[in-house]
């Protein structure tokens, strides 16, 4: 009986951790930082992502934030395409996964939208326009 | 005792009519009870941890399929607002 528990925590136990993504495991504990992940979040009919936010509770942690993905001094919203492993350097896409990085000053949140094939990438692109456009005619 | 003859008492057992007298006959009944409920409860407790990894695949939560689950290492922010989130910064990283 005893060995039967043990196998099934053995066997329970990676699957519960694989469930989290290595990215908001990371940060997950940082003091001063808020971690969502947001699984398959929708960007069309048959494509989703999976999602993870950085937000700083404050303008010192955001400021030690923006210092590791080296944003500090700009303004506005910065966009990058990064490494999945490395979220702070810069990559090309090269249809490999990487990760889409979105930082909001103003919001003081990093994003990060990871894209594991062309699809996805694609699709991002239709959702952004799509939502420019939604919110352009939304604002007249 | 052979399996079949062992299955044999065990659907007799579970009539209800012959569990004591079984139990007081045989000492092996109880252990090879115990191993079947083990074995079951394995395999609801593997089911359920299984369920976050179908979630590519099964619709599982999120408001109108918006997102399949949301978690977050702080209480007390609903699921929503990181939904919203995404999608905005998403928006507002094309605005110039």
């Amino acid at each position: 009986m005893k060995k039967l528990l043990l196998i099934v925590m053995l066997l329970v136990w990676p699957l519960a951790l694989l469930a989290q993504g290595s990215l908001y495991k990371q940060y997950a504990s940082r003091p001063g930082l808020t971690v969502a992940q947001v699984d398959g979040f929708k960007l069309c009919d048959s494509v989703r992502v999976d999602v993870v936010l950085l937000q700083a509770d404050d303008e010192a942690a955001w400021r030690r934030l923006a210092v590791e993905f080296g944003i500090e001094g700009e303004e506005g919203v910065v966009s990058w395409l990064a490494d999945t492993e490395r979220p702070a350097k810069r990559v090309g896409w090269t249809g490999r996964p990487v990760l889409r990085a979105v930082a909001s000053h103003a919001r003081r949140t990093l994003a990060f939208y990871r894209l594991d094939n062309e699809r996805q990438y694609d699709a991002l692109l239709d959702y952004q326009l799509y939502r420019m456009k939604g919110d352009k005619k939304n604002k007249k | 005792m052979k399996e079949e003859q062992f299955d044999d008492l065990w659907m007799r057992a579970e009539a209800g009519r012959y569990a004591r007298s079984l139990m007081a006959e045989y000492p092996g009944w109880r252990r090879r009870q115990r191993r079947r409920v083990a074995a079951a409860a394995a395999l609801v407790v593997l089911a359920g941890a299984a369920l976050p990894l179908l979630n590519g695949v099964l619709p599982l939560g999120g408001a109108d399929g918006e997102y399949l689950a949301a978690h977050c290492n702080k209480a007390g922010i609903g699921e929503d607002y990181w939904v919203d989130l995404a999608g905005d910064l998403l928006a507002e990283s094309l605005e110039v």
